[in-house]
């Protein structure tokens, strides 16, 4: 089995998966591009911890609902887009608790 | 199409029974079909990570390639931009056919860049990447498919459905 990746490799991993989409998506339909972009964020949320970033349970549930949910691309645009709507929404309002918080 | 792949690796037997598959496809000429074998985990890495529609985690592929130039020869204009491209769709189809006899699971992979695959398999600048077929033995029990696929299909002419007589 290969050694894990250092951090460096990580982070060269994820930057080479931006890169590839951003190429493709100029020849590819728009929603396959949102796609990639959601499959980029749970990319990076599953790499953190092992960047060093302290366990972060939101957003451990945010990758496991778009590991569930992000096929819908496939065959129910519509869907996949209230999807989207949601998990934004949500994480939105989180980001918003969590400023606030911190500005007590 | 399969996503999820133990992790056993693919026989040399196994990848040349599937050779053998993709080469009795339909191709307008011999030389201008190439197939480019990868099973090097360190090179299904760099195809994972530069590829964005390789979302599996199988241990082999095969690139169906062709000889732009040799295509162009033997068929012209037409040859490089159409047949090619249809006779290694064929050859990608026949592999998946045989994929199963062999206990295999495969998913053709096409989201991905021309110039991205042309550098990881150094294919020189003539050779043009068609398709990517990912290759492993499947989890069991399989996800369900996430969808299923039935072409319109119609008698004679365009319009009229097909119905079985």
């Amino acid at each position: 089995m290969d050694a894990p990746l250092t951090a460096e490799e990580e982070i060269f991993a994820l930057a080479l998966y931006l890169i590839s989409c951003a190429r493709l998506a100029l020849e590819e339909p728009v929603i396959y591009g949102s796609f990639r972009l959601v499959e980029g964020a749970s990319r990076l949320i599953e790499t953190a911890p092992r960047l060093g970033a302290e366990p972060d349970d939101f957003l451990t549930r945010c990758r496991e609902e778009i590991e569930r949910e992000k096929v819908r691309m496939i065959d129910d645009a519509d869907g996949y887009r209230d999807w989207l709507d949601g998990l934004l929404r949500r994480v939105v309002a989180e980001a918003a608790r969590r400023n606030l918080a911190e500005a007590g | 199409m399969h996503r999820a792949f133990t992790d056993e690796p693919v026989s040399d037997e196994d990848l040349t029974q599937l050779v053998y598959a993709a080469g009795r496809a339909p191709v307008a000429r011999p030389d201008i079909r190439h197939l480019v074998v990868v099973t090097n985990p360190r090179l299904m890495r760099t195809v994972r990570q530069a590829c964005p529609g390789f979302i599996n985690n199988a241990p082999a592929l095969i690139a169906v390639c062709s000889d732009l130039e040799a295509a162009e020869r033997a068929v012209g204009r037409r040859g490089r931009e159409v047949v090619a491209r249809l006779d290694a769709g064929a050859a990608a189809g026949y592999l998946t056919l045989a994929a199963p006899a062999l206990g295999l699971g495969v998913c053709i992979v096409t989201s991905w860049t021309e110039s991205a695959v042309q550098e990881i398999l150094e294919l020189p600048p003539h050779i043009r990447p068609e398709v990517l077929v990912a290759i492993g033995h499947p989890v069991s029990p399989s996800p369900p498919a996430i969808r299923r696929f039935e072409p319109a299909v119609h008698r004679e002419q365009f319009g009229t459905p097909w119905t079985h007589r």
